[in-house]
């Protein structure tokens, strides 16, 4: 939960791009496919098909580790994206606000007021965030913290033209 | 066959107490991530009925296999 200061409104919310979240979730994603791939090529040897498939209680107890696997994988699953959605910037008329969320047990808030920012420069680097529009945004400042890294954002350019208009006005 | 059998019919209710204490304690702490830093309450209304209702299928499908797995001879 983010606290608003008075007269403060959110403009813009906005999370790191989906290719992030995917490219951690591809573990995942092997981790499902390939106990599939080795039950069924083991299948096809016979000591192996008696034993874990030859009646309904090597089948059942085939399953149930099967199931739990899944069972672990789509709970891994939530935690990354939970680690993907609360890692967020915040843009409101008066602060850039950068949570992020480092696992499940540390998490960094780090806000900005828009009249401390000097400069900001984006760096959109390699074919697919060129592609994806994506890339990192360095945030100058003129308090304590004197340059903030936010990476891998969705429509960086769009986002430095809101806060640049945000600093203008 | 039988000794794998052996072994599965004390590693499956160990498997299925393992993963019940592992998802009671991560749903404790992604549910308090949820609720404490979430923006969108809706958003995360939709994402704990989905998260909760596919746990609890789970767990069903493991506990019916197990039972059926212990009492089938």
């Amino acid at each position: 939960m983010i606290n608003l200061l008075e007269d403060e409104k959110i403009i813009i919310e906005q999370r790191r791009h989906w290719i992030v979240v995917l490219y951690q979730s591809f573990a995942l994603i092997a981790a499902i496919i390939v106990p599939l791939l080795i039950i069924f090529s083991l299948s096809a040897i016979e000591p192996i098909q008696v034993l874990f498939f030859g009646n309904i209680k090597s089948i059942t107890g085939l399953l149930f580790i099967l199931i739990s696997w899944k069972f672990c994988i789509f709970t891994i699953f939530f935690i990354v994206w939970t680690n993907y959605y609360l890692d967020v910037i915040v843009v409101t008329n008066k602060r850039l606000i950068d949570v992020e969320q480092r696992g499940l047990f540390a998490r960094d808030q780090t806000s900005i007021p828009i009249k401390n920012i000097q400069d900001i420069k984006i760096e959109i680097i390699g074919f697919l965030p060129s592609l994806l529009k994506f890339g990192h945004i360095h945030v100058q400042t003129a308090g304590q913290i004197k340059e903030l890294l936010i990476k891998n954002l969705p429509n960086p350019i769009k986002i430095k033209d809101i806060i640049l208009n945000l600093i203008s006005y | 066959m039988e000794t794998t059998h052996e072994i599965l019919t004390i590693a499956i209710p160990l498997i299925f107490l393992i993963a019940l204490i592992f998802w009671g304690v991560i749903s404790a702490v992604l549910n308090h991530h949820w609720t404490r830093y979430g923006l969108n309450a809706k958003k995360i209304k939709i994402i704990q009925k989905i998260y909760f209702g596919l746990s609890v299928a789970f767990l069903a499908i493991m506990f019916a296999l197990m039972i059926i797995y212990l009492l089938y001879d």
